[in-house]
């Protein structure tokens, strides 16, 4: 048997199926920087169909994805016998057992002041239920649907929602509760990447054995939650249940918390005011290879140029870019942008390539496509612009720091933190502020010469790949040493069935 | 042809909401209370709630500044479940609206001296007020305003107000009023705005409406 100590690292669409964006980058180093502890990997995949051709490094000793939307049953993508669990649940039994569970359930999921506590201790009820019997055969029960819709009416908060609303509201409820019929291993500590229903496999890892639960929030996920849902339904009571909805899962996941580590100060605040509490919030900055980022000589153009690392999607505001370029370029008519990123959102990015058409931006702006030498990218560029909306400590802005560039970056999320006075903020959605940070800094050489230089420096101290890394190990030795004397990993169930 | 400008409108006679507030301003409670009312019943008719609960309030106000303390509850009465009933129907379009509502009809409910109706409203509110900001803890309580309440209980005929006790002018508004409102008062009931529809035939007609809504 190893005596390598174990993580239950649990992700949502992300590391190892999906290599994109900040988090992934996060975690695949995490995995292949903590190499002295075994990881075990939890993705709950939005979408059955995901890439699964990757490789992960031998310390990931196994990775359970959960498919939640887009499959006909979770278990088919699994190794588990199913058939005995479908034959032994019987109507009668959903009635009597499942379903005064499940109301209650929904009851504290719905309630303006729900008992994290309460909340957690029905989770775990729920899911010595569902490991023993058929969840997909529970939750499509009609009257799981009438129970959910029992509540709805009962609310006179939500009696103008309308029917493909609840239907939709339903439909994720339902679909994400599939998670609590996961069995983990047992493990040392459980990592979560984000603050959402795949951490409900926490809190279950957390009542049956008993380990530690650290969560690293990079976006806090509640507030991207709102600002999704905010734009997907338009109906005030709507959003209103989303959001206690989704306060009512992420204070649990708080409560259960032993560590908080979010990306960013700015990300404590949010916390906060969730109700997580402040003795719990630790904060370890994102880390990045330091010899890999590095001022460097690349043959490029000798016109100003300016660089955007950032995915073509609506957070990272790609129009507002293309609006302050051209505000930019009516002071250095020679000027050019180079945005290098994919995108997987097709209607922003031909919105974004319509943008940069129409307003005859075509000589000054190109789409470079994603790149696998960003280190090259960001040498190529006078400055370095960001534009996002919401940010939480974005990778790309401290490799831009540690390639010593000067930068123009939205003062959103953890940015401000990050750059610190060494660079220049501006406000998000707004072109005109871009372009005359842009314009200043392309016009004096020793501002940008000051400001790159300073970027590096504290690049350096501050946002090495090591410093990040050994912040993680001591977290998780020290939540482990905090189980001291128990059998780590090798458990009791702590929650009697 | 002379514009009527909003400054004509504000100061000619033909609003009574405003004439009423002018001369409430003079010191004309009783002529003030039967235009507020005249307003609020007018309201009422056109099924204007919120603004036949503002009117109606107005002329509590004044009932309670003339002595007439009896007649000032019944109105409060009145319009607290106005406010109340907007704040139901208000729900589904402005969660703001029906918190302010709300708001309005706990202070006149309590008025009124009506206390269980406004620890009921106000448990309604604390409710909603929780749902909608995500950020309220456990422990926040919502001070609602009472400041109001003194005004009914201190005030006397003599503190510097004309007594309306003994109007009839006065006491035919009130009672017109309030027979108008009790006329529409079984659509008004309190387990119409707490509890859920819960017949079957309530059902079939929750889901045909919402399912034909998406149709169109």
């Amino acid at each position: 048997m190893s005596l390598t100590r174990r993580v239950l690292l649990v992700n949502w669409d992300n590391y190892p199926n999906f290599p994109s964006g900040g988090v992934y980058v996060w975690a695949k180093r995490l995995v292949e920087g903590v190499s002295d502890w075994d990881f075990v990997v939890v993705n709950e995949l939005t979408n059955a169909n995901v890439p699964a051709n990757y490789t992960v490094p031998s310390n990931v000793k196994e990775v359970i994805e959960i498919p939640i939307f887009g499959t006909h049953r979770r278990e088919e993508y699994q190794k588990e016998p199913f058939v005995r669990k479908i034959l032994r649940t019987s109507d009668s039994l959903i009635e009597k057992k499942f379903i005064p569970l499940f109301d209650d359930f929904v009851s504290n999921l719905m309630a303006s002041k729900s008992d994290p506590a309460r909340t957690v201790k029905l989770m775990v009820e729920l899911h010595n239920f569902l490991t023993l019997y058929d969840a997909r055969k529970c939750l499509e029960h009609p009257l799981a649907w009438d129970v959910f819709l029992n509540h709805i009416k009962a609310d006179t908060l939500y009696k103008s929602v309308s029917l493909r609303e609840v239907l939709t509201v339903f439909q994720v409820v339902q679909r994400s509760m599939q998670i609590l019929s996961v069995d983990v291993p047992p493990v040392d500590v459980v990592h979560c990447s984000l603050v959402w229903l795949p951490s409900l496999t926490a809190i279950i890892a957390k009542a049956k054995y008993g380990c530690p639960i650290i969560v690293t929030e990079h976006g806090v996920a509640y507030r991207e939650l709102m600002l999704y849902y905010n734009a997907y339904f338009f109906n005030e009571p709507s959003k209103i249940f989303w959001k206690v909805f989704a306060r009512n899962i992420v204070r649990p996941v708080y409560e259960a918390a032993d560590i908080i580590a979010p990306v960013c100060r700015a990300n404590a605040v949010w916390e906060r005011a969730l109700g997580a509490d402040p003795s719990k919030i630790d904060v370890v900055y994102n880390g990045i290879d330091t010899e890999k980022f590095r001022p460097m000589t690349v043959p490029r153009d000798p016109a100003p140029t300016v660089i955007s690392v950032a995915r073509i999607d609506p957070f990272k505001d790609i129009t507002t870019l293309a609006y302050g370029i051209k505000r930019a370029r009516e002071s250095i008519p020679n000027i050019r942008c180079l945005l290098f990123g994919d995108s997987i959102n097709l209607d922003y990015a031909k919105r974004c390539l319509n943008t940069v058409k129409s307003e005859g931006l075509e000589p000054n702006f190109t789409f470079m496509g994603a790149t696998k030498e960003p280190e090259k990218a960001y040498n190529l560029g006078d400055v370095v612009v960001f534009s996002g909306i919401t940010e939480g400590f974005p990778f790309a802005v401290i490799e831009a720091m540690a390639c010593g560039k000067a930068i123009v970056a939205t003062s959103v999320g953890g940015v401000p933190e990050a750059l610190a006075g060494c660079g220049i903020l501006v406000k998000s959605r707004d072109p005109d502020d871009l372009a005359k940070a842009i314009v200043r800094l392309l016009k004096d050489e020793k501002a940008r010469a000051e400001l790159g230089a300073s970027a590096l420096k504290r690049a350096r101290k501050e946002f090495s790949i090591r410093t990040s890394i050994d912040r993680y190990r001591d977290l998780y030795q020290q939540l482990a040493a905090r189980h001291a004397g128990q059998p780590l990993a090798r458990g009791e169930m702590v929650i009697a069935q | 042809m002379r514009v009527v400008t909003w400054l004509d409108r504000l100061t000619d006679d033909s609003n009574l909401w405003l004439t009423a507030v002018r001369l409430e301003e003079r010191g004309d409670l009783a002529k003030a209370i039967t235009l507020y009312l005249e307003d609020a019943t007018k309201c009422l008719t056109a099924n204007s709630l919120t603004r036949a609960a503002l009117g109606g309030s107005c002329a509590a106000d004044c009932l309670a500044k003339g002595g007439d303390t009896e007649n000032a509850r019944a109105v409060y009465s009145a319009v607290a479940r106005l406010y109340w009933e907007s704040a139901d129907s208000s729900i589904g379009v402005s969660v703001r609206e029906s918190l302010w509502s709300l708001q309005e009809a706990h202070e006149s409910f309590l008025l009124a001296g009506e206390r269980e109706n406004a620890e009921t409203v106000k448990d309604l509110f604390d409710s909603l007020a929780n749902r909608a900001n995500p950020f309220i803890g456990d422990n926040d309580e919502f001070r609602l305003p009472s400041a109001r309440n003194k005004i009914i209980q201190s005030a006397t005929p003599g503190d510097g107000y004309p007594d309306v006790r003994g109007s009839s002018q006065v006491g035919m508004a009130v009672e017109s009023f309030l027979k108008l409102y009790e006329e529409r008062r079984p659509k008004v009931t309190k387990s119409r705005v707490a509890t859920p529809a819960s017949t079957e035939e309530e059902f079939d007609e929750f889901d045909a409406t919402s399912f034909i809504g998406q149709l169109g």
